[in-house]
This record gives C-alpha cells, sequence and structure tokens, in this order.
C-alpha cells in the first residue's frame, strides 16, 4: 500500500532543497491565500503561482492527476449543481432551467480554489519524507504527543489494513455474506471491529512496555534543527510576499 | 474414479505491487490425502492457499476442488483453511459462536448447528472451552478452536498455513494426532520439517514461486542437496 | 462525509481551526493531568488505525451500501485521546487519500470530534447515574454512537448549507434540512446498533478498553459495585 506521498521526496529540486520549516510555512501562506480568494479575476494568478511552485517543485503531472481523482467526483458535483441554484443574472435559459452568471462564477472560484489547494498540499507534503514533515511540525510547535500519535500512527496503518484484509479473508471463507443485509450481519461487523480494538489494545500494551524498557517518556532535549540559510530566508519572504498581495487583492475587491 | 480433491493447473498469481508471486504451479492432491508444503519464507505458499480458496484471482491457470473449478469471489463450503496466526480467525466473543460462526452460514437448522459444533469440539478437544472468550486462550487452545472453527463446516480439503505455529510440545503433539486422524484431504504449508515427515504422505517443495519438487517425505526430506538449493534443512530424523 | 478544499470561505476554515485547536487544547489539559499521560499514547494511536481502517468497511443497506464513522464509539473508547486521535487520522485521510482537505481540517476534525466528545460524556454519565449494569451499558452505548454520528451530520450539513450560497428562503433550507436529516436516520440507527454490539462486545472480552479512560474516581466507583 502506498501510504505517504514518499515517491516523489528525493527528487532534486529547489523546493526539495528548501529549508523545511521555512517551506512549510511558505507553502501553507500560499495555501491560506488560495483559500482567500473570492474573485474571479485573481483565479489566473493563483493558478499562475501554484503552478509555478508545481513545476519548480518537478513533481511529475501524473502524480497530481491521480491525486486529484477522488475529490474531482465531489467538485463535479459542486459545479453541475451551483450554476443552476446561485444567483439571480441568467446566463443562459435553457426550458425551464436557467443557468445563473452569479452561479458559474461560483462554481469556477470553487473549482479552481480547489485544485490550487490540492495542488499545493502535494507540494507541501510530497517534496519531503514523512519523519522529516513530522519533526518539521513538531518543530513548528505542533504539541509532542500528537506528533507521537502521529508517527504511531503511521507506523501501524498498513499493519492494521493487513489484519482487516486477513479477517475478511477469514470470513469470507467460512461463508460471510457481505452483499445482503441480515439479522447477522451488524453482530458480525460488530465483532470484527471488537475483535480488532482488543487485538490492537493488547499490541500497544507489548509496544508501550517493549518502549518503556527503552526509556520512552523520559525527558530529552529536543533535536537541534538544521540551520537556515539566506536563501531559505528570501524564498520564505518572496513567498510570504506572493501570499500577501493575493490576501490583499481578494479583500479590496471581496 | 473420484475427481481428485484439489488440482491446480500451470496457475500464476500476484498481487498489485508484486505481480509474480505464483508462476506455473501445477499440483494435484487425492481426497484423504496428506501432502506437505514447503519452501522459504515469501516462496507464496500463503498466496498458494487464498488462490485455491477463491480469495484471489489468478492471473493465469485453473483450480479445481471436486472437479468443480473454482471463481475468485465465491465461497467454497468444499475447503477450509486454517490461518497462520489465530488471532486472525477468532473474532466472536465466545468459542462456542466463533465455531457455530461458518456452520450458520451454511444455512442448517439450530439443532443441526448445535450438533456440528459439539461434534467439532469434541474431534479437536475444546468442549470444556465452549464459553470462554477465544482471545483469552493460551496459544494452543486458540489453535485448536480455530480448527474447530474449520472442521465444523465439514469440508473435505484443509489448508493449514502453519497449524504448528506458536504452538508448545504438547499443544503440537494433540496437533500431530489430529492430523493423522482427521479424514479430509490437507494440504499442510510448515517450516517444522518433522511435523511434516510424520503426517503427510507427500511432500512438495515451493521457491519463488514455482514448485521445484513432489515425492515421498523420506525422498525430499532427506536429500540434502536439493533442500540446501532452496534454503530449507535436512531433518534430524533423516540425519 | 469531510468537507474539501475550496468550498469554503477562509472566515469558516479559520473558525474550524479556532474550535479544533481549542478543544484539542483542552483534551490535552486533561490528559496530562491523568497520572502517565505517555501511557495511553500508543494506544490511542493504534486504536485510531483501527477506527480508521473499519470505516473502510462497508454495510449493505440495499439498494446502496454505507461506510461506517464510528465517531460515537471512538468517543466511548477514548475519552479525552479522541479529538488527538480524529485530528490525526483526518490528517492522514486528507493528506493520503484527498478526503476532506488541509484548510477545511479543523472544520472537519471540530464536526466529528465535538460529537465524539459528547458521546464520550454521555457514556460516562452512566457513572453518575448508576447505569452499570450490561442492558443500561448496552442502551447508553447506542444512544452514545447515534447521538455521535447524528450530530455529525447535522454539524455537516448545516455548515454546507449555511455556507454555499443559493438561491433558497430560509423555509426551504430548513426543509433541505430536515429531509437530508430523515434520510440519514437509517445510518444513524445502524452506528447506534454497532456501537452497542462493539460496546458489550468489549464489556465481555476487553473491559479495560471501556474504563481505562473514564474520568479518575469513576473506576472505583465501578470496581465499588462489583
Amino acid at each position: 500500500m502506498e501510504l505517504w506521498l514518499d515517491q516523489y521526496a528525493t527528487v532534486q529540486s529547489p523546493v526539495h532543497r528548501w529549508e523545511a520549516r521555512c517551506r512549510f510555512v511558505g507553502v501553507l501562506s500560499l495555501i491560506i491565500a488560495c483559500a482567500a480568494i473570492n474573485h474571479i479575476a485573481l483565479l489566473p494568478f493563483a493558478v499562475l503561482i501554484v503552478g509555478g511552485y508545481y513545476l519548480a517543485a518537478r513533481l511529475p503531472l501524473s502524480f497530481l492527476f491521480t491525486r486529484l481523482r477522488y475529490p474531482g467526483m465531489f467538485l463535479l458535483v459542486v459545479v453541475a449543481v451551483v450554476p443552476f441554484a446561485t444567483g439571480t443574472t441568467v446566463f443562459v435559459q435553457a426550458g425551464p432551467l436557467s443557468i445563473y452568471q452569479e452561479g458559474l462564477a461560483q462554481a469556477a472560484l470553487i473549482a479552481t480554489r480547489s485544485g490550487c489547494i490540492l495542488t499545493l498540499s502535494l507540494v507541501l507534503f510530497g517534496t519531503a519524507p514523512f519523519l522529516i514533515t513530522v519533526r518539521t511540525m513538531r518543530a513548528l510547535g505542533v504539541p509532542a504527543l500528537l506528533v507521537d500519535m502521529m508517527l504511531f500512527f503511521y507506523r501501524y496503518l498498513a499493519d492494521t489494513a493487513a489484519l482487516l484484509t486477513r479477517r475478511q479473508h477469514a470470513l469470507r471463507l467460512r461463508g460471510m455474506q457481505t452483499r445482503r443485509l441480515d439479522g447477522r450481519t451488524l453482530p458480525t461487523v460488530a465483532a470484527l471491529t471488537g475483535s480488532m480494538l482488543v487485538q490492537s489494545f493488547e499490541r500497544s500494551e507489548r509496544v508501550y512496555h517493549a518502549m518503556r524498557v527503552r526509556g520512552y517518556g523520559q525527558a530529552v532535549a529536543p533535536p537541534t534543527n538544521p540551520p537556515i540559510h539566506p536563501a531559505d530566508w528570501l524564498g520564505l519572504a518572496a513567498t510570504l510576499l506572493l501570499a500577501a498581495l493575493l490576501v490583499c487583492a481578494a479583500l479590496m475587491l471581496g | 474414479m473420484h475427481p481428485p480433491a484439489l488440482a491446480v493447473i500451470n496457475l500464476a498469481c500476484g498481487y498489485a505491487n508484486r505481480p509474480t508471486v505464483l508462476q506455473g504451479v501445477s499440483l494435484v492432491v487425492h481426497p484423504a490425502e496428506r501432502v506437505g508444503l514447503i519452501g522459504p519464507n515469501g516462496s507464496g505458499k500463503t498466496t498458494l492457499f487464498l488462490a485455491i480458496c477463491g480469495i484471489l484471482k489468478p492471473q493465469a491457470g485453473t483450480v479445481a476442488l471436486f472437479g468443480q473449478p473454482v471463481v475468485a469471489g465465491q465461497f467454497y463450503p468444499s475447503v477450509g483453511m486454517l490461518f497462520q496466526n489465530p488471532d486472525e480467525q477468532l473474532f466472536c466473543p465466545s468459542v462456542r459462536d466463533d465455531i457455530a460462526f461458518g456452520v450458520v452460514n451454511l444455512g442448517l437448522a439450530p439443532a443441526e448447528v448445535a450438533a456440528r459444533v459439539a461434534q467439532a469440539m469434541e474431534q479437536t478437544g475444546v468442549s470444556h472451552l465452549a464459553d470462554r472468550v477465544p482471545h483469552h486462550l493460551s496459544g494452543g487452545e486458540k489453535r485448536m478452536v480455530a480448527i474447530a472453527g474449520v472442521i465444523a463446516m465439514q469440508p473435505r480439503l484443509i489448508l493449514y498455513d502453519e497449524p504448528d505455529a506458536y504452538l508448545d510440545r504438547r499443544a503440537r503433539r494433540r496437533l500431530v494426532q489430529f492430523l493423522l486422524t482427521h479424514p479430509a484431504a490437507s494440504l499442510i504449508a510448515s517450516h517444522d520439517l518433522e511435523l511434516i515427515a510424520e503426517v503427510c504422505q507427500r511432500v512438495v517443495v515451493l521457491d519463488e514461486g514455482r514448485l521445484v519438487a513432489d515425492g515421498l517425505p523420506p525422498d525430499i526430506l532427506s536429500n540434502a542437496a536439493l533442500m540446501e538449493r532452496h534454503g530449507l534443512e535436512v531433518p534430524s530424523i533423516y540425519r | 462525509m469531510h468537507i474539501p478544499d475550496g468550498i469554503l470561505p477562509l472566515a469558516v476554515c479559520g473558525a474550524g481551526y479556532a474550535t479544533t485547536a481549542t478543544l484539542t487544547w483542552y483534551s490535552l489539559r486533561q490528559i496530562q493531568r491523568r497520572p502517565d499521560p505517555h501511557a495511553m499514547v500508543p494506544r490511542a494511536a493504534l486504536l485510531t488505525a483501527v477506527f480508521f481502517v473499519a470505516s473502510w468497511i462497508h454495510i449493505p443497506l440495499p439498494p446502496i451500501s454505507v461506510h461506517l464513522i464510528l465517531n460515537g464509539l471512538l468517543g466511548v473508547i477514548l475519552g479525552w485521546y479522541a479529538m488527538p486521535a480524529i485530528l490525526v487520522g483526518l490528517f492522514f485521510q486528507a493528506v493520503m487519500f484527498q478526503h476532506g482537505g488541509i484548510t477545511t481540517l479543523g472544520v472537519n476534525a471540530t464536526l466529528m470530534g465535538l460529537p465524539a466528545l459528547l458521546a464520550y460524556g454521555l457514556f460516562q454519565l452512566r457513572f453518575v447515574l448508576h447505569l452499570t449494569g450490561r442492558f443500561a451499558t448496552g442502551a447508553v452505548a447506542f444512544v452514545a454512537g447515534a447521538l455521535g454520528l447524528g450530530l455529525a451530520v447535522l454539524l455537516f450539513y448545516g455548515v454546507l448549507v449555511a455556507t454555499i450560497p443559493a438561491n433558497l428562503d430560509v423555509a426551504t433550507e430548513q426543509a433541505a434540512l430536515t429531509l437530508i436529516a430523515l434520510a440519514h436516520i437509517p445510518v444513524v440507527i445502524i452506528e447506534g446498533i454497532l456501537t452497542t454490539l462493539v460496546v458489550l462486545f468489549l464489556l465481555r472480552v476487553k473491559p479495560e478498553l471501556l474504563t481505562d479512560n473514564a474520568p479518575v474516581g469513576a473506576t472505583a466507583l465501578l470496581s465499588e459495585q462489583g
């Protein structure tokens, strides 16, 4: 199972080389700026900026398209419904249905904003291995308990998924019906879920004991972060400026 | 002439991320025959089992159970499978419920279900555990309860995926006794070659997805060159 | 049932992050008050993985099939760890599978987490009300499970209807919300029943899973009652 967006994390590019904390803050500010866009006049600029960062990160387009597939379905529904449901100025009249100008603008806004944010998320999380990203989040002030939970969760997710698959195989071999809802469906699913909870609970106890033996929970000095070079600061400043410009423009047009 | 319990012809099988786990595997198991399946870790034993049961869809080749072709996704009560880790098989809150799970799925009347469950518990020696919680049992007890859950459905072919894993000597002894006396045809995958030698009438060797040897246990297991070549060791009884 | 990126105005995303941060901060404070806050971390994370994976199980509800959410059950079992668990789960959901989104993480975490915490509170009420028998526990679990999902559904559609501009008057919006809520009743009942069944399963197999997260004093109450 391909879990984290690791497959292009070792590509050589300016974005990959950008110091992790600067990259995190910079790209996140652009994401916020894209979410702030409220006028279609700003969409071309947003697309240009976001496209520029994606190209600079040297991530393949196929990566973007596969990741767009799922949210694309939801967006398609929005784009198909909103032009009919929003606005007062009729743009096209088709029998009893009318397409409104405001609705069209709204649909374009939602679709573009969504695409831009998603593309930037790929730049944010696809340009570093999982562990670096998590360490960066810790360095930027995410609570230690949350970071620890993320690490454990990531470590055991694939295992848990495999556990569910094997259990479902075992159930199917013993004739479990998966396509019909009858009196036994819910008790079986409940026992399946419950037994997986118990198994993971017991496993977590063993994991915790093994960790305690090796000193988990002791106060340790925080890891030292790599130095931030002038070029990293410059990239961050430029990105923050772009984001600020977008937000200001949105405020003025809105 | 009875059809074979299992006929696998030229089977190729794999997963999305590992496309060729099995390549051109052909294997016949006759009714009431006990066949040992040996091979190093990752040789494809579990994959072969899942393909036989119709859980994995083969890329090529066919599987037939008692003359009936296996279509992936269908339910075949004639074959039972014992999973390597009993915790993955046992999921009900009581031993009795767990053993009954598959029998109920066969659509039998409650009295018949109860009778089958009682019989399976008797055969595996777990009757005294009927009302216990499976998660609380010892490794050996869990193994026998998992076996009871399989044989209660009265399959005519049983696939055992490392049935001796996690067992102490006494539990292993009970398992051997059970395997020697149960009438169903069986295919037993194990790293415990002494167990294979003791229980099986035939042995096949699987390595890197191919069947590389098929013969009588004394011939195969004592062939030092063959065993060495496929990452196995001659068991002490043949040394 | 996650709101994707790009749909909500920035102010709503910000408000979502604010409520999620508050709920998480308060939860972490409660966790730090436990004698050994680290002890539950591997457990909460592994159980979060189970809930994450369990949401892939589909229940046939002809002619469609629905997948489990189980946020009520998650609250009942994880207690104050529910909020960090949901936050972590939704973060991975958004980054790995693009379900939900980064800007809407706060909103989505509140939609799921607030009902989960309420379900936890409700489930703990049984200690106060001395409803610790098997039947009563099952009944409270049903309400907790159904409430967990029911409230999440209402919040989800509430946020969507309130923020997506449409030519609808208040009455129509209310009617639409009512209709959507009614359509979810079967799913809410299924989640309630499942929560009951899982809680009864755990009560029998591993009762620690239900009592370890209880507020200090409540377990003593339970053991007193035998």
